[in-house]
């Protein structure tokens, strides 16, 4: 017995599988959005490709604060070019620093890491934006830094590495982290206003 | 009918995320090294959130499942916080758990792997040199799981080792007599162990923990011994672990 799938064309193959490399999207969800673009006229379909494209090619990361940003060259993003440095927010990833912005707790700038601390994975120190933010510090500028990092094994991690390095170099930046109203073992993508704004009001001295 | 739920206590050595809100973890039991999936755990509404976090000792209940286990509770038996607080102390406890789970074999009995790491986790932060623990449980894992280094006789001829420095091999995980080593000539394969290391090695074998402390150890000393029982993890696993580096070693 032949499988049907397998007599689909190539094309059509490669398009579920790339489908399917989505977080959410099961085979049967794959095949269902593939047999949709098979319907869709060109047009929408090469708008939907050259966003796909353009996401990927013509995005960057800032060289200040490595939020994602069109504008590779230049120094600072629209993220951070407006924003102060005196008071700069340390997240894990682009997710949690658009999740904090949309909510409008925090006034002062992002910097992102892009990860976590994580021996078991490999990823030390060196592998995360940490030389970038030690640069921004070398400013003179800012004036406290606010650990967010997540309250799980990793996130802590990274934060009390990022504590000792700065309290040892950078003797009159106050050091905060976001107060314990986050349940551990979750992320901050997922957390509720209420639960992140009380943890912004909270937040206390690391010592 | 629906499969009866299965009962299951170990530690939590790592998490993902999956898809929106599942979380997938895998465990080091007495029973093996499990996988299962935590459904709507990184929702911070979920009863299973603050219990999934890698360093967890836990009670679980499951469902067994053809693919993926999923757990309909867990409890944590024991959080390690002592541990959680200290950040050396978090990479020490990582390479214990990679350790554990790489030298954890499919058909033998694994149980006094799962108590041996439980016993040193819930001991390390007391320790006046955590890497003086570590390496007692690099040593006792590997005796457990039949890579015993052979401290008192040469490996070669059994003949019992005189006092005096010696040479190691860690592809037979044993010493050199100087005779054997002189006929053998493996200098190649075997690094030169100090009469200081070689007591270190000993009094651990005989498990005479209390002499250790009075042995005024240094980190050095130390660090050396588990330089050559690093070398014969990695000759058995075949791979260096991916923690070794961030474990002070
Ligand atoms: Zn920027
Ligand atoms: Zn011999």
């Amino acid at each position: 017995m032949t499988s049907g799938k397998n007599s689909l064309p190539v094309e059509v193959q490669k398009l579920i599988i790339a489908f399917s490399s989505l977080p959410g999207i099961g085979p049967k969800t794959a095949q269902r959005l593939s047999y949709f673009v098979l319907s869709q006229n060109k047009e929408e379909t090469l708008k939907l490709a050259e966003a796909l494209k353009e996401v990927k090619e013509n995005l960057g990361y800032c060289k200040t604060c490595c939020f994602i940003t069109s504008d590779k060259d230049s120094e600072n993003c629209g993220y951070c070019y407006e924003k102060e440095s005196e008071q700069i927010c340390v997240v894990e990833n682009v997710i949690d620093a658009i999740t904090i912005e949309m909510s409008g707790i925090h006034k002062g700038s992002f910097h992102v890491l892009h990860g976590a601390i994580s021996p078991m994975n490999g990823i030390g120190p060196e592998k995360l934006k940490v030389e970038e933010l030690m640069k921004r510090l070398n400013r003179g500028e800012t004036k406290e830094i606010i650990l967010a990092t997540n309250p799980t094994l990793e996130g802590e991690a990274t934060g009390m590495y990022l504590n000792k390095i700065i309290s040892e170099n950078y003797k009159n930046i106050k050091l905060t982290r976001l107060a314990r109203g986050l349940a551990s073992g979750t992320d901050l993508e997922y957390s509720d206003f209420n639960t992140l704004s009380n943890a912004f009001q909270n937040r206390t001295s690391i010592d | 009918m629906k499969t009866p739920n299965k009962h299951l206590k170990g530690i939590i050595t790592r998490c993902t995320n999956y898809k929106e809100s599942d979380r997938i973890f895998t465990l080091i039991s007495d029973d093996g090294i499990m996988k299962f999936i935590a459904r709507g755990a990184k929702k911070p509404s979920s009863k299973l959130s603050g219990h999934i976090e890698p360093l967890n000792y836990v009670a679980l209940y499951y469902r067994p499942s053809k693919s993926l286990n999923s757990v309909s509770q867990v409890e944590s038996i024991h959080s390690f916080l002592e541990i959680k607080k200290e950040y050396n102390l978090i990479l020490k406890a990582q390479y214990m758990m990679e350790l554990a789970e790489s030298l954890f074999s499919e058909n033998d009995d694994n149980s006094s792997i799962l108590s041996l790491l439980i016993n040193t986790l819930r001991n390390i932060h007391n320790s006046k040199i955590p890497t003086l623990d570590i390496l007692i449980f690099e040593f006792e894992l590997l005796k457990h799981q039949g890579f015993g280094i052979s401290i008192f006789d040469c490996t070669n001829c059994d003949k019992e080792l005189e006092r005096s420095d010696h040479y190691f091999s860690s592809n037979v995980g044993g010493f050199y007599c100087t005779t054997c080593f002189e006929s053998k000539r493996l200098l190649d394969q075997s690094v030169k162990v100090t009469v200081g290391q070689q007591l270190i090695l000993r009094t651990i074998a005989r498990k005479n923990y209390k002499d250790l402390i009075s042995l005024n150890l240094s980190e050095k000393e130390i660090s050396n011994c588990r330089k050559l029982i690093q070398n014969s993890i990695r000759d058995i696993i075949g791979v260096q672990l991916k923690t070794v580096k961030f474990s002070d070693l």
